[in-house]
C-alpha cells in the first residue's frame, strides 16, 4: 500500500516539476504541458511508439538487471546492441529473401551470440585475470562502437541510399506489425516473455539462485561450492545476449537495416532501467513504460514545436535524476 | 525517579516491524552514572535493544530518556555522541580498506572539508591513549586485517578519544572489559551486556536482569549469589542448567575410551595456511574417530583458522595445504556432499550465510539442487510449499525465532547461529566440522545446540571443534587436540583432571 503510495507521489512530483519547467521555457507553456502528458497517447501512432520503445528497454534492463544480481557491472550495452545488431543485419541480407520467420529467427539467434560473445569476453577477463569487468566492458565498447560505424558508413554502405546505412532487408524478414502506422511489433510479446523467463529462473531455479547468492557474498557462495567461474561467465553472457536481442528486434522491427548510430543510448537507459527495477526482471516493465512514456513525451511536445530539441532533453535529463534519486533514497532507507 | 542525575529510561517499549517481535516491554530503568552497570539476559531478552535506543541506533516506540536530569531526544547514535553516550556492538561495521588512523579521524568533530588533517598530532592522541591502557597496535594498519578484539579495540579507542563519558559494551571480549575496569576507575560510566553471570558478579556494581523484553529487576552484586541470579535470568526451571558446566555430560561416558572408534578423518603431516600471515600449521597429524568429539584449542590467527580452512576445504585460494595428506570420510577435504561432511564456520555472519536473504533461501544452499524441493522431479522449479515445509521443521526443531520470509538479518545473533547449525545437522551428517559455535550464546542455546550435536554423535557422527575457548573445549570435548604457534603440543584425553588453567599454559 505504501508502495502505491509512494509511486502516486512520484508521478505527482513528476508532473509539478515538468510543468515548472515549461513554464519557464516554453511561451506556451500549458499547450507544452498537454503535449509532453497526454502527447504519448493522443493518437495510435504515438502510443505505438510508446510500447516500441518500451519493449526495447525492457530487454534490455532486465539483461543489465541479471549481471547487477551477479554483482558484475557490464558498461558495455552500446556496442553490445550496436555491434550485434549489425552482424545480424549481414546475415539476414546474407539469406535467401524469401527466408521469413526462419530468416527471423537465425537473426535474431546470431545477434543474441553476438552480444553475447563481446560480454563474455569481458567475464572471462574479470575471471582469468582480475581486470575489472566495468573497466573491460566499457573500453571494448568504445572500440566496438568505432569499428561498427566505420563498417557501416563504409565496408557494407549501401551506395543507393543517401543515410548512411546498410541494404535494406527484404520484407519477409520484417516483424508482424501491432498498431499500424506505428512501430510497434510482436517485440513487446518477446520482451514481456524474456523479462519473466529470467525473472523465474532468477527466484525459482537453482541456476537463479545460486547467482544471486554469487552476487551477495562470494564467502557464503564460495562455502556451498558455487561456481565462480560461472558465475562471473554465465551473467554477463545473458546480459550480452540480452543486448544482441534487443539489436535485433530494433532492426527486425523498425529499422530494416543497420543506420550509423542507430542504437544509441539503450546500453545507457537499460542500467537506469535495472536501476529503477531494482534489479527484478519483473519490475523492469513498468519501469520501461515509465521511461519510455517520459521519451514520448518530450518528442511530441517537440513536435509541437514549443518546445526546442535541446530543451525536451533537459525535461528528459532532469526527470531520469528525479527519477534515478528517489529510488536511490528509497533503496537507502531500506537497508 | 531516585536519581536525577543518572540515566533514566522510562516506559520504552520497542517492536520490532520485522517481525513484531516485542523487544522491549515497557522497560524503566534508572542508571547511575559512575558505576559499572551489567545488563544480562537470554538471548532475545531484549537487552542489546535497550541499549541501542539509548546509544541512539534504534528508536523506541515510545518512552522517555533522561540524562543528567534532562530529558533528551536520540534519533542517531551522534546525538548520543554528543552527550557522552557511546556503544561498542558486538558486530562491528568497519570500512575494511581504512587503517585504525582513519577511523579515528572519521569520528572526529572538527573534521571539514579541505581542511588539512594533522596526522601527526593524531598520532600522538593515539600514542598516548595506548599508553595509558596498554593497548598495542599500529594506527597504520588496515581493520580488514585486524582480529576480532583489535576490532573491539579499535571501536573502544574512538569513543575514548571522543570523550565519551558514557560506554555500552555489547559482549566485550576480557581485553575490552580490563581496559573498561580503568575508565571506571577515572569515574567513565559502564554498561556491560553479557550472558555470562561469572563476569557479571565479578566485574559489576549493579547488574539488570531482562527477560524476554520486561524488566526482572535491577541488583547490588554484593547481595546477590550466582544461584539468585541464575533465577532471575531464566526463570526457576531452567537455572540449574546455567550453573551446572557441560562437564557433567561426560560423567555417564565409558573411560574406557583410550580405543578410537573407526577414524572418519585422517590428517597427515599437514602443513599449509594463509602464506601471507601467522596464520599457518606445520606437520599435523590427528585423527577423528566414530562417536566422539576432538576439539582443536588454539589461538585464531596463529593457525586454528587456517586448519579450520584447510580441512573444510574452504577459500582454497588463500588457506593453501603445502604438503601432507587430509582424508574425511576417505576423500579429499570438500569431495564429501554437505550431507556427510557438516561444517558450521567460524565467520558466521561472512561465510555462513548471506544477511540480505530471507531465512528460507539461507537454509537450502546445501540442498538447493536436492529434487525433494524442486515441483516435480522432471521440472527443476522450486515448489514454495516444499521449501516452506523443509524451512518449518527446521525452525520447529531447533524452536528459532523468525518467519521463514523475513531476511537472515532480522533474526537475532542466537536465532541466526542455530540456524547454521540446524543446516549442517538437518541430513544428519557422518563427520561435523564446527568451530567456535558457542560465541555469544546464552547458556540455553548453546546446551540446545551441544545437546543436538550429541544425539547425532550418539549415532557415530565424529566432530572436529575448533575453539579459541578453553572451557568450551573442557565441557564439550573427548579429546583435545593443543595448538600453539601452529604446532599440536600434544593430544589429551579429556578427563576430570584436565583444567582451564593447564591447557592455558599450553598453549601460549
Amino acid at each position: 500500500m505504501s508502495r502505491l503510495l509512494h509511486s502516486l507521489y512520484l508521478i505527482v512530483l513528476f508532473i509539478v516539476i515538468i510543468f515548472t519547467i515549461l513554464l519557464l521555457i516554453s511561451p506556451e507553456p500549458v499547450m507544452a504541458f498537454e503535449d509532453f502528458v497526454t502527447g504519448p497517447f493522443s493518437n495510435i501512432y504515438n502510443t505505438g511508439n510508446l510500447f516500441a520503445i518500451a519493449a526495447i528497454l525492457i530487454i534490455c534492463g532486465t539483461g543489465v538487471s541479471i549481471s547487477f544480481q551477479a554483482g558484475l557491472f557490464n558498461l558495455g550495452g552500446e556496442a553490445q546492441i550496436y555491434s550485434s545488431a549489425l552482424v545480424g543485419t549481414l546475415v539476414g541480407l546474407a539469406l535467401p529473401e524469401g527466408s521469413g520467420f526462419f530468416g527471423i529467427l537465425v537473426v535474431i539467434i546470431i545477434s543474441m551470440i553476438t552480444g553475447a560473445a563481446i560480454a563474455t569476453i569481458s567475464g572471462f577477463l574479470r575471471y582469468r585475470y582480475h581486470i575489472h569487468e566495468l573497466i573491460s566492458s566499457f573500453l571494448l565498447s568504445g572500440g566496438l562502437l568505432s569499428l561498427t560505424d566505420f563498417l557501416i558508413s563504409n565496408t557494407f554502405r549501401d551506395s543507393k541510399s543517401f543515410l548512411q546505412t546498410t541494404s535494406k532487408l527484404p520484407e519477409s524478414f520484417y516483424l508482424p506489425s501491432i498498431l499500424p502506422p506505428s512501430n510497434l511489433t510482436i517485440t513487446i510479446l518477446i520482451a514481456c516473455t524474456v523479462a519473466c523467463i529470467l525473472w523465474f529462473w532468477l527466484y525459482k531455479m537453482a541456476g537463479g539462485y545460486e547467482m544471486r547468492v554469487f552476487g551477495l557474498n562470494k564467502d557464503f557462495a564460495e562455502f556451498g561450492n558455487i561456481s565462480s567461474r560461472r558465475y562471473t561467465i554465465l551473467p554477463l553472457m545473458i546480459n550480452g545476449a540480452c543486448f544482441g536481442l534487443a539489436g535485433a528486434l530494433m532492426i527486425l522491427s523498425t529499422q530494416h537495416a543497420a543506420i550509423v548510430g542507430f542504437s544509441a543510448g539503450y546500453g545507457w537507459n537499460g542500467i537506469v532501467i535495472a536501476l529503477i527495477a531494482a534489479n527484478n526482471p519483473i519490475m523492469t516493465i513498468p519501469a520501461a513504460f515509465l521511461l519510455a512514456w517520459v521519451e514520448t513525451g518530450t518528442r511530441t511536445a517537440m513536435a509541437g514545436s514549443s518546445v526546442s530539441l535541446e530543451m525536451s532533453e533537459v525535461i528528459r535529463g532532469m526527470i531520469l535524476l528525479m527519477i534515478t534519486l528517489r529510488f536511490f533514497k528509497n533503496r537507502r532507507s531500506r537497508s | 525517579m531516585k536519581n536525577h542525575e543518572g540515566i533514566q529510561l522510562q516506559h520504552i517499549h520497542k517492536t520490532y516491524a520485522s517481525n513484531q517481535v516485542h523487544a522491549c516491554d515497557d522497560i524503566s530503568l534508572s542508571l547511575e552514572l559512575g558505576l559499572k552497570h551489567i545488563i544480562v539476559g537470554e538471548n532475545g531478552a531484549g537487552k542489546s535493544t535497550i541499549m541501542k535506543i539509548l546509544s541512539g541506533d534504534i528508536r523506541p516506540d515510545s518512552g522517555k530518556i533522561f540524562y543528567r536530569g534532562a530529558p533528551v531526544s536520540l534519533t542517531h547514535p551522534e546525538d548520543a555522541l554528543n552527550l557522552g553516550i557511546g556503544m561498542i556492538h558486538q558486530v562491528l561495521h568497519f570500512f575494511p580498506e581504512l587503517t585504525v588512523r582513519e577511523h579515528l579521524i572519521l569520528g572526529m568533530k572538527d573534521l571539514k572539508p579541505l581542511k588539512k588533517i594533522d596526522s601527526e598530532s593524531i598520532d600522538a592522541h593515539i600514542a598516548q591513549i595506548c599508553k595509558t591502557y596498554n593497548i598495542s597496535f599500529s594506527p597504520d594498519e588496515k581493520v580488514e586485517h585486524l582480529d576480532a578484539v583489535s576490532r573491539q579495540l579499535t571501536a573502544l579507542l574512538a569513543l575514548i578519544s571522543r570523550n565519551v563519558e558514557v560506554f555500552i559494551l555489547d559482549e566485550p571480549p576480557q581485553e575490552v572489559l580490563m581496559i573498561a575496569q580503568r575508565l571506571n576507575e577515572e569515574g567513565k560510566t559502564i554498561i556491560v551486556i553479557t550472558h555470562n553471570i561469572n563476569d557479571a558478579i565479578s566485574f559489576g556494581d549493579e547488574v539488570t536482569v531482562l527477560r524476554g523484553g520486561t524488566l526482572q529487576g535491577s541488583y547490588e552484586t554484593s547481595t546477590i549469589t550466582r544461584e539468585f541470579l541464575a533465577n532471575r535470568i531464566m526463570g526457576d526451571h531452567d537455572s540449574q542448567m546455567l550453573l551446572s558446566g557441560g562437564k557433567k555430560r561426560l560423567s555417564h561416558q565409558s573411560d574406557s575410551r583410550d580405543l578410537i572408534g573407526n577414524p572418519l578423518v585422517i590428517l597427515e603431516h599437514v602443513s599449509g595456511g594463509d602464506l601471507d600471515s601467522q596464520d599457518q600449521v606445520e606437520d599435523i597429524s590427528l585423527e577423528v574417530g566414530q562417536g566422539e568429539t576432538l576439539a582443536v584449542v588454539g589461538i585464531r590467527d596463529n593457525g586454528l583458522k587456517a586448519l579450520e580452512s584447510l580441512v573444510a576445504g574452504y577459500k582454497q585460494s588463500t588457506y593453501r595445504q603445502t604438503s601432507g595428506r587430509i582424508r574425511i570420510l576417505g576423500k579429499r577435504a570438500r569431495e564429501s556432499s554437505y550431507d556427510e561432511v557438516g561444517y558450521i564456520p567460524s565467520e558466521r555472519l561472512s561465510t555462513g550465510g548471506a544477511v540480505s536473504m530471507s531465512v528460507i533461501e539461507n537454509l537450502i544452499m546445501p540442498w538447493r539442487r536436492d529434487r525433494a524441493l524442486f515441483r516435480s522431479s522432471r521440472i527443476p522449479i522450486y515448489s514454495s510449499k516444499r521449501l516452506n515445509k523443509v524451512a518449518k521443521d527446521v525452525i520447529r526443531d531447533f524452536s528459532i525465532k523468525g518467519s521463514t520470509q523475513d531476511s537472515l538479518l532480522s533474526l537475532s545473533g542466537g536465532n541466526i547461529q542455530k540456524l547454521i547449525t540446524a543446516r549442517a545437522l538437518h541430513h544428519e551428517p557422518q563427520v561435523l566440522i564446527c568451530a567456535d559455535i558457542s560465541w555469544g550464546l546464552d547458556i540455553k542455546t548453546r546446551e540446545a545446540l551441544f545437546n543436538a550435536i550429541e544425539v547425532l554423535k550418539s549415532r557415530g557422527m565424529a566432530v572436529l571443534f575448533f575453539t579459541s575457548e578453553v572451557n568450551t573445549a573442557i565441557d564439550e570435548a573427548d579429546r583435545i587436540a593443543i595448538l600453539r604457534r601452529g604446532r599440536l603440543v600434544s593430544i589429551i584425553k579429556n578427563t576430570e583432571k584436565v583444567t582451564a588453567q593447564s591447557i592455558g599454559e599450553m598453549m601460549l
